[in-house]
């Protein structure tokens, strides 16, 4: 499986090129302004665009009939599956840590001007941006390999806009509840992102298994 | 006699065509090179996908190495190279990262025979693959499929494409290939000449059915075309018949037994019928253009 997971590593690498050039161009505003909501929305989309880059190789698979090579080699259908599912995690958390560290030069260069409540604004920034990158990941891979890896460009897109809604209404949802401790709630929130992320798994290896090439 | 490859009753249907692999049987035996002839959609890639579970067969037995492979035996995978008629490796990568890749794959991967490969044909590790020629690309996937020493060789329209010259070198390998004796190679192809050169059994696929499976030098040596006018035809016994052609002036016959033949057309009752050897290409044209008796 090491193998499979080079082979995704030098995919999403090659993927990046644009996509680090656009973070450098934000964090280079980002830092000389302290704006926070670019800061809040370069941890979005730091975490979920590095994480998707990753998934984005499901469709370099497809065009250079890889998909269907790699079932040649001894390596199981779950195994492959796996390996996008550790290769999500692996770029998700690349991408928390450059947010994190990007986060940190802001408020070192302008102080706390952001996080009025501290930490708990920290944890909650991180949590909604995580949370969001892993339910958009939950819904494109098994959707990739349902409808075929020519329609990954909508599929992501959907998948995102997907995620951003889920994220909200599962806010709205564990609000509404009468659970009053705050970290309870987020904890909530994050249990049921993996939980949907464990889902998506195995839903994938169960149509993966299936999948003719 | 032993058998590296067993196809048996192999049945395989898509739902949105009407393309069926009817009750295909072959084998393939340790130390031997067969060409699959058919022409295009005729179900070679359908078959090789089989074997390779790329696709779910609906019934029938195929036995690699004399068991069936579940997607779960990667013991088997470990044994078989796999070359398909495009290269499948990404064009972002260069060879020397494929080599990287698929020593993470294979247990039995061996770099140094591998980089052995790339010099000989000449590929740059460092260049990407997106800027490399068919040859060039095609020669790659055989050093990949070649690196871990399978003992078979599944090849699907490997030599597709290619310029004889990089056809002559990549046979010289498949050659070399089949030197060890539990070795053996499965080449679909529709490029007859290659297989008239190195194989040593030809299985005919035609319409998703075997139509014929022979040892190479029986369909040289032993098969012939009989070239009738139409009287000449009707004098035929018909059990000897394997399929016939109509052309403009003439009937071609496919016949299994030359010599036969010869003792039987080949005097005056007949007229002096003409009774000309066959080629591979001869063969698949009377199979597939032909009719049955």
């Amino acid at each position: 499986m090491k193998g499979l997971f080079l082979d995704n590593f030098y995919k999403t690498i090659s993927n990046m090129r644009l996509f680090l050039f656009l973070i450098l161009i934000v964090v280079t505003a980002l830092l000389v302004t302290g704006n926070d909501t670019v800061l809040e929305m370069f941890v979005y989309v730091s975490i979920t665009g590095l994480s998707a880059n990753a998934v984005v190789s499901i469709r370099k698979d497809a065009e250079a009939k890889w998909s269907r090579y790699e079932i040649a080699l001894p390596v199981t259908r779950n195994e492959i599956v796996k390996c996008k599912y550790i290769s999500y995690l692996f770029w998700l958390l690349i991408g928390t840590a450059v947010a994190v560290l990007v986060t940190g030069l802001t408020v070192l260069i302008h102080g706390n001007v952001f996080f009025v409540y501290g930490s708990r604004d920290v944890v909650s920034l991180f949590s909604l941006g995580i949370g969001i990158a892993v339910i958009s990941g939950s819904l494109f891979i098994p959707s990739a390999y349902l409808f075929g890896a020519d329609k990954s460009e909508t599929l992501l897109i959907v998948s995102v806009i997907a995620g951003f809604g889920i994220t909200v209404c599962l806010i709205w949802l564990i609000n509404r509840g009468e659970i009053l401790n705050y970290y309870l709630r987020l904890g909530l929130f994050n249990l049921a992102y993996v939980c949907l992320f464990i889902i998506s798994y195995q839903l994938a290896r169960r149509i993966y298994r299936k999948k003719e090439l | 006699m032993n058998h590296i490859l067993e196809v048996q009753k192999l049945k395989k249907r898509f739902p949105k065509s009407d393309f069926l692999l009817d009750d295909l049987s072959f084998s393939l035996p340790y130390g031997s090179i067969m060409g699959f002839v058919g022409e295009n959609g005729a179900g070679k890639t359908t078959t090789i996908s089989c074997i390779l579970n790329m696709l779910t067969k609906d019934s029938g037995t195929i036995r690699l190495f004399g068991r069936e492979m579940s997607d779960d035996d990667k013991e088997i995978r470990e044994d078989i190279g796999v070359v398909f008629d495009a290269s499948n490796f990404s064009g972002i990568l260069n060879a020397d990262q494929v080599g990287k890749v698929m020593a993470g794959i294979y247990t039995r991967w061996d770099q140094s025979l591998y980089t052995n490969y790339l010099n000989r044909f000449k590929l740059p590790s460092e260049q990407k693959i997106r800027t490399y020629s068919k040859g060039m690309t095609m020669k790659l996937a055989l050093a990949s499929a070649l690196a871990h020493s399978p003992k078979l060789l599944l090849l699907d329209e490997a030599t597709s494409g290619l310029d004889p010259v990089v056809r002559d070198d990549i046979l010289d390998v498949f050659l070399e290939f089949v030197q060890e004796e539990d070795h053996s190679i499965l080449l679909s192809s529709h490029i007859t000449s290659d297989l008239e050169k190195i194989a040593d059994y030809i299985t005919f696929i035609h319409d998703g059915r075997i139509v014929l499976s022979e040892k190479k030098d029986d369909l040289i040596y032993n098969y012939a075309v009989l070239r009738c006018k139409s009287s000449q035809f009707a004098k035929l016994d018909k059990k000897d018949v394997i399929t016939y052609r109509k052309r403009d002036y003439q009937i071609d016959v496919l016949v299994s037994d030359r010599q036969d033949a010869e003792r039987k057309y080949g005097g005056f009752a007949t007229d002096n019928m003409v009774i000309d050897n066959v080629d591979i290409d001869d063969i698949m044209l009377l199979l597939i253009k032909g009719e049955p008796v």
